[in-house]
């Protein structure tokens, strides 16, 4: 907690540097929030150009906001995966506007790390939970994402969706109940023995 | 479901380590920052204050030059000693021009009594 409360400190000082024509404060700032919102825009989109694109766009954003930035108000970190979870929501819609074979469409995890796991059942797991989490409603995948993926607490979540804390407990309770679902119907086909 | 657990344990373990950001990205972003950066504003160089006119300085630029304003008090001088003095030379000039009628026997401003007799 002390130390997530650093980086926020430290998060903010950066962006004050920043907005006071500090050269180096925008690399700094970048190589610690960038990698958050590229992965967090991956695991949401499936799609690691657009992911990109996002990422991107935050970042522009996050520039064009530090002038104006008022520390206290809002964390950096928040902020940012807050803009990212409106983006990727306006991606899918876009998305889903486009796409006439929603399931085909679902790309596989671009993330080669996942793709290095050793046993291929492994791998089969992990894909068979990025396309069940594509499944799900946006807010419902988002705070799945946001609090077993990403690892934050539910009340930055809420400041993350703008929405209060129940609720946020309330879409993880439903989107897991959606994810224990559909990994059950393939069950046997991911190798897990029936209890 | 302990399954889904693990799944998302995992998900979570492969996150916590930093995404590799490709410097091509990471080039886009910079340039970004460095494009919409705010540019230090220097220091503003206050205007030296204008220096406070005297009283013939003021006077001069408001009749346009110090020749003017010479012009000016030249002719009024010589206007207050010729109403002073009454050289001889120029009274009979002034008579020459103007007959014996005297100038103040002309009624530049006749009463309104002529006009009121009429009725």
């Amino acid at each position: 907690m002390a130390k997530d409360l650093q980086n926020f400190a430290e998060d903010a000082a950066l962006l004050t540097a920043y907005a006071n024509g500090d050269p180096d404060a925008a690399r700094d700032l970048a190589h610690r929030i960038v990698p958050r919102i590229l992965g967090y825009a991956t695991r949401i989109l499936g799609d690691r150009a657009e992911a990109e694109d996002i990422a991107q766009e935050v970042m522009l954003r996050l520039w064009r906001a530090a002038p104006t930035w008022r520390a206290g108000e809002a964390q950096v970190s928040t902020w940012a995966y807050r803009v990212a979870v409106n983006l990727c929501t306006d991606r899918l819609r876009a998305k889903k506007r486009r796409r006439s074979d929603a399931l085909d469409d679902v790309a596989e995890p671009e993330d080669g790390r996942i793709a290095a796991v050793d046993c291929m059942i492994e791998a089969d797991r992990h894909a068979a939970l990025t396309r069940a989490l594509a499944d799900l409603p946006d807010r419902q995948r988002q705070a799945v994402v946001l609090r077993h993926i990403e690892g934050l607490a539910n009340p930055e979540i809420a400041a993350i969706l703008q929405v209060g804390v129940e609720a946020v407990e309330s879409l993880i309770a439903r989107g897991k109940r959606a994810l224990t679902a559909a990994l059950a119907a393939r069950r046997t086909e991911l190798g897990y023995e029936e209890a | 479901m302990n399954n889904l657990d693990d799944l998302l344990a995992q998900q979570a373990a492969i996150a916590a380590q930093p995404m590799p950001v490709p410097d091509a990205l990471m080039a886009r972003i910079l340039a970004d920052a460095a494009r919409v950066q705010p540019r230090p504003q220097p220091f503003a160089v206050r205007a030296p204050a204008p220096a406070k006119l005297t009283f013939w300085q003021a006077m001069s630029d408001m009749f346009g030059g110090a020749g003017v304003l010479a012009g000016l008090a030249t002719v009024a001088c010589a206007g207050i000693y010729l109403g002073a003095v009454q050289p001889a030379a120029l009274t009979s000039v002034t008579l020459a021009l103007a007959g014996s009628s005297a100038v103040d026997q002309l009624d530049f401003m006749p009463s309104i009594d002529s006009l009121l007799a009429e009725e």
